[in-house]
């Protein structure tokens, strides 16, 4: 999750844009931990969007991917805490 | 960690003079504003801690609430999915306030614009490939050469590069005939990232709004003048513009 605190605080002011583009840039780094999985999930969501399959169908790959996900992230904080 | 009083946003307005809406938010919280004297932000009240994982339920939170504002409230400048306040005193001080300058001004410029996305998929794929084929005197030549026997390691590279580069040449020769049919009308665009070898295209345009009514007829027309290419064309907006202010791109997309 981003928070816009953070990132106000840390920039100095050199316009909004600079911040925006760093929230982009952040949501992007997140984005590379899980991409594989992520990239995924957006297929899934455009299938979707352009009717190429169902809701149910892509309810059940978004489920799947969600449960992979919180494993890596499950992974990563005991990865985290054991160092 | 419980903590409330954090603010998860949405898009920025122009100050309203009432805000009437009663949308709920990503997570279920009651849509509100945060505003400074010339500006609001659109926001709901949310756990500064709370992690929103990118459902297509959330996504579609964010994005609905961002599109019942624009009707009422536009122009917009949208805010990234996911994006969370500490809480609403930084928001008015330390966005609203200092930064008043550069989001008027970008209000101002997407004023009176709206943007639409057009997507478009292939659905038949081995008819494509055998169209390409049958099309590109090269691929031809090679696919003769090589008839009644296996090919090699390289070879079968050689016949995979030839014909994604005649399936990518008539994806481009497709969008330049949208782009000239769409002439005039498109102020800008973008294209976004391509899911898939089935996809042609995604595009984003941004128009005056308008020229919304001839654009929806001309893209109305697309199935039926693409029949050939069995090719299927959604076509969504207007959608909030993130494409086109420079914000964020919302993470899906």
């Amino acid at each position: 999750m981003l928070i816009i605190d953070d990132l106000l605080l840390w920039l100095p002011a050199k316009g909004i844009m600079a911040v925006f583009k760093k929230i982009h840039e952040l949501a992007e780094a997140e984005l590379n931990d899980d991409s594989k999985l992520k990239e995924q999930l957006l297929k899934f969501q455009t299938m979707f969007e352009l009717d190429q399959i169902s809701e149910e169908e892509y309810q059940k790959q978004e489920d799947e991917i969600m449960a992979r996900l919180a494993e890596i992230q499950e992974r990563k904080k005991l990865e985290a805490s054991s160092q | 960690m419980e903590n409330t009083t954090g603010k998860y946003i949405y898009c920025v307005i122009r100050k309203p003079k009432s805000f009437g809406l009663g949308l709920c938010g990503v997570g279920g919280g009651k849509v509100n504003l945060v505003s400074s004297q010339k500006l609001a932000v659109v926001a709901s009240d949310s756990s500064v801690s709370e992690d929103y994982p990118i459902t297509r339920e959330n996504t579609v939170a964010h994005q609905r609430v961002i599109e019942e504002v624009m009707r009422v409230h536009s122009p917009v400048l949208p805010i990234s999915f996911g994006t969370v306040a500490e809480n609403a005193g930084i928001l008015e001080e330390k966005m609203l306030t200092v930064k008043e300058d550069e989001l008027l001004e970008a209000l101002a410029d997407i004023e009176g614009k709206v943007e639409l996305n057009l997507k478009s998929i292939w659905l038949d794929m081995p008819k494509v490939f055998q169209n390409v084929v049958q099309e590109n005197p090269e691929i031809n030549r090679i696919k003769q050469e090589m008839s009644g026997r296996m090919l090699g390691r390289d070879e079968a590279i050689e016949v995979g590069k030839a014909v994604s580069a005649a399936v990518e040449s008539r994806r481009e020769k497709i969008k330049g005939e949208i782009f000239d049919l769409l002439k005039g009308i498109v102020i800008d665009h973008k294209e976004t990232q391509l899911l898939g070898e089935q996809m042609i295209f995604n595009l984003a345009f941004l128009i005056p709004e308008s020229k919304q009514k001839t654009f929806d007829k001309i893209v109305r027309n697309l199935d039926e003048q693409y029949a050939k290419e069995n090719a299927y064309f959604k076509y969504i907006g207007p959608i909030p513009p993130f494409n086109f202010v420079r914000m964020p791109i919302s993470l899906t997309h």
